[in-house]
């Protein structure tokens, strides 16, 4: 299953914590964690594209390895 | 090829033969060392095939001669070292070094999580040291091409692969929550007076002295199923400082105790099948677990002020191991 686009829904559902998701790339969950810990104290709407920009990234230069292939699938799985 | 034990003649023999080095060691040695393809950092406490050592005179060394041909070796300061990432090789690995307790220790360790393009490669690394009963000792790094030392600056070895191979970063923590009550902080930083217990403000250092908890044991917050730890480095007059920062928003709890180290060390390593071309493990793990002496499983490396797997951890094993894309 492919990574579709940067401007899909999923990856702001993801930094906003409207969806969730069994991440195991390693550098994804940080990512994805410290995002969700800013939104929780003075995030904003330009905090979460920027967050999803920088987690849809993440999976675009990983997308050959194999955990971040298995979260891709699980992410698009649930889109 | 894993983590080896060298003397100094090997390594010059190395290093003079054009080979690709990381390397950690104590500061006598490495500051003879001939000028060349390497990165090195301070430290004189190993994990080895013989148990763990302190050592001045052994080399801890990793060539990374036959997975690369094309490696980029470069030091960062405080205001360069936001571009780690974005300077990495696409499809490869970068290893950093930095010194204990200098500004772009601090610095790294609060912000790396916000830098341009973080963990689009794997960022693997350890902080150096010194021998803790040498009081005048200070953590050192060395950038290769030039055989320079610094107490101040990152030096970074960016590794390019080949198309079939990919670098996977792995981390054995075997600290897990306890069943204790929830801490917040009001600020991200190395030292804190004040915590939010279980959404009460209470003055920390007080809370950890009259609830007798043993500051052995880390802060562990919960990234995303990924545990990662805090260590207690002080507590006095009314602060606590740790030996990596504490974020504001983050919650945490204190560690459960740990029976056996070396046993549950030795299961995690296993039931992760670890075989890592570049393994570092605390400093602390190796204090408070008496690991002098004692076997890690076949994990070797050197002993560190602090790890790097892609941000600054403590009381953990980073271990990074080259595998075939398929």
């Amino acid at each position: 299953m492919g990574l579709v686009e940067q401007m899909h829904p999923v990856w702001k559902m993801l930094i906003s914590g409207q969806r969730d998701v069994n991440l195991t790339y390693l550098p994804a969950k940080i990512l994805l964690y410290r995002w969700r810990t800013k939104l929780s104290i003075d995030g904003n709407e330009a905090d979460i594209v920027t967050g999803a920009s920088e987690l849809f990234n993440i999976y675009l230069q990983g997308q050959a390895l194999p955990n971040a292939k298995r979260d891709i699938e699980a992410i698009m799985g649930n889109a | 090829m894993q983590t080896t034990m060298y003397g100094f003649d090997d390594v010059c023999r190395l290093i003079n033969n054009g080979h690709t080095l990381l390397i950690a060691g104590d500061e006598n040695l490495l500051d003879k060392l001939p000028k060349g393809k390497w990165i090195a950092g301070t430290t004189p406490y190993f994990m080895s095939g013989d148990g763990c050592l302190i050592s001045k005179d052994l080399l801890s060394v990793v060539d990374l001669t036959n997975i690369t041909d094309s490696v980029e070796i470069t030091t960062y300061d405080i205001v360069s070292i936001k571009n780690i990432y974005r300077d990495s090789k696409q499809g490869g690995f970068s290893v950093i070094i930095i010194p204990a307790f200098s500004d772009i220790h601090v610095s790294f360790a609060i912000n790396a999580q916000d830098y341009h393009d973080f963990g689009v490669v794997p960022l693997v690394g350890w902080v150096s040291g010194f021998l803790l009963s040498d009081v005048s000792a200070m953590a050192k790094t060395y950038y290769g091409p030039s055989a320079a030392a610094s107490h101040a600056l990152a030096v970074v070895m960016h590794v390019a692969l080949p198309a079939n191979k990919y670098a996977d970063l792995g981390i054995v923590n075997l600290f897990e929550q306890g069943n204790g009550d929830e801490i917040e902080f009001l600020e991200t930083g190395f030292s804190v007076s004040e915590a939010l217990v279980n959404g009460n403000k209470t003055d920390f250092s007080t809370y950890l002295k009259c609830n007798g908890i043993d500051t052995r044991l880390p802060l562990v917050a919960d990234y995303n199923s990924e545990r990662i730890n805090t260590s207690i480095k002080d507590v006095c007059s009314g602060r606590v400082s740790f030996y990596a920062p504490v974020f504001r928003g983050v919650k945490y709890k204190v560690a459960a105790p740990i029976g056996d180290y070396v046993n549950g060390f030795t299961d995690a390593v296993e039931k992760q099948n670890l075989s890592p071309l570049y393994a570092c493990n605390c400093i602390l793990n190796f204090l408070y677990s008496n690991l002098e002496g004692k076997r890690t499983g076949d994990i070797v490396g050197p002993i560190t002020f602090g790890e790097i797997g892609y941000i600054l951890l403590n009381q953990t094993l980073v271990a990074l191991s080259i595998k075939d894309l398929k």
